[in-house]
């Protein structure tokens, strides 16, 4: 993949909220350029401990999910990618520690308090409950499920008739409205809030 | 109003896209009729579930860009070990080589076109309609030009035609691409570049050739 094109911060914020497949590309290529970087500094944060590797890089993981949902819903003014995403991990990291009261944590001046705006994804809800969740999407069909997702992250009709092949993006409007319906309507069996 | 039209007008509102007069209005609404309440909240679950449906796939995404990391890193390693043991086997090798040499044991070059007849994609005019087929400037049309090289045996001209693409067109990106690669494939000065742009593609779970990508890796 070729990064080459976001030469500044303000590129990457450009290109992720303009959505579609400029969106995804710039996700992509972000979390290439910081990953790291970000995932030493917060594994220096925590006192390096080579087991905790993985645990770190997982939460770093679910920090960038939080920054780049912030970034898109205007979230973020300014300043560098790079420290946001690691105020991000840290402010999730010390959220973990006071429910778990084991690790020392240095003083930073990067802690974000942002870093409780959970997703499913980022959140933990109960297994069982993400299954039914799973098992409730799943009833709507893969094509469905692109279609919508798609759709959410900001891909025009024209790009989602292109990429998916749809004759037209007549054919692919009529699609997502039907796909929504059909969403909607597995909903109804969702008892709980995620 | 139509459904569809009612169902927009509940997205445009919890998309924040609403303006401030309609949803002035549309709140007015909501506090008198409970069945719009339920079904904005249906929405509202709806989209959120599809939310967590994309942050599902970026984690996916994360975790192959991590791994493909990883393997550059231990790659990076593994090669001095790899250079002192080629050094051994190209000494056993040039010895087999010699005898298969001059049999038929190999026909690389047929082999490699029928694995271009295989995974090629040629882009079909239907599919992007007409008139923008037509269009030599725009990306569709260039697309088919390129196609159009790669099959006259011209690899250059559509390496060159299918890389631009790649880095301009966002819609047809993964297409030109996935062609850049199998020009690679067939021409014979670009076995690194090939070899790259495969690994991207079989690593990007999101790319639209992914799936073929690793089957033509299991052939090679």
């Amino acid at each position: 993949m070729n990064c080459t094109e976001y030469k500044t911060d303000e590129d990457f914020v450009i290109a992720l909220r303009s959505g579609g497949r400029n969106r995804d590309r710039a996700a992509d290529c972000l979390y290439r350029r910081y990953s790291e970087q970000t995932v030493s500094s917060v594994q220096r944060f925590v006192g390096y401990n080579s087991g905790q590797h993985d645990e770190v890089r997982d939460l770093a993981q679910d920090a960038f999910l939080i920054m780049i949902r912030k970034i898109c819903e205007g979230g973020y003014n300014d300043g560098s990618l790079i420290h946001f995403w690691i105020g991000i991990a840290k402010g999730r990291l010390r959220n973990k520690v006071k429910r778990d009261a084991k690790t020392n944590l240095v003083d930073d001046p990067l802690l974000f308090d942002g870093a409780d705006d959970e997703s499913p994804e980022t959140r933990m809800i109960s297994k069982q409950q993400l299954e039914i969740l799973d098992g409730k999407l799943d009833e709507i069909g893969m094509r469905c499920k692109q279609v919508l997702m798609m759709w959410a992250r900001d891909y025009s009709m024209k790009e989602i008739a292109v990429e998916l092949e749809f004759s037209s993006e007549a054919m692919a409007r009529k699609t997502k409205y039907k796909c929504k319906q059909k969403l909607v309507a597995v909903m109804k069996d969702i008892h709980f809030e995620f | 109003m139509t459904e569809e039209q009612r169902i927009e007008r509940i997205e445009s509102y919890l998309s924040g896209e609403m303006s401030q007069e309609d949803k002035v209005s549309f709140e007015s609404e909501l506090t008198q009729d409970q069945d719009l309440r339920e079904e904005v909240a249906l929405h509202r679950k709806a989209d959120r579930a599809i939310a967590y449906l994309n942050e599902k796939q970026l984690k996916q995404r994360l975790q192959t860009i991590t791994a493909g990391q990883k393997a550059s890193a231990s790659g990076g390693r593994m090669r001095k070990l790899v250079i002192r043991l080629s050094i051994a086997a190209s000494i056993v090798l040039l010895a087999t080589w010699s005898v298969l040499i001059t049999t038929d044991y190999f026909d690389q070059n047929a082999s490699l076109a029928d694995l271009s007849e295989e995974f090629f994609v040629p882009t079909q005019p239907e599919v992007f309609r007409g008139e923008d087929a037509q269009d030599k400037s725009s990306y569709t049309g260039q697309l088919i030009e390129a196609d159009l090289m790669y099959q006259s045996g011209d690899f250059e001209g559509a390496i060159a035609e299918y890389k631009r693409l790649s880095l301009n067109s966002n819609t047809l990106n993964d297409r030109a691409e996935w062609n850049l690669a199998m020009s690679y494939l067939l021409s014979e000065s670009h076995q690194g570049e090939f070899d790259a742009l495969l690994d991207q593609i079989t690593g990007d779970t999101t790319h639209m050739y992914h799936e073929r990508a690793l089957s033509l890796l299991e052939e090679l």
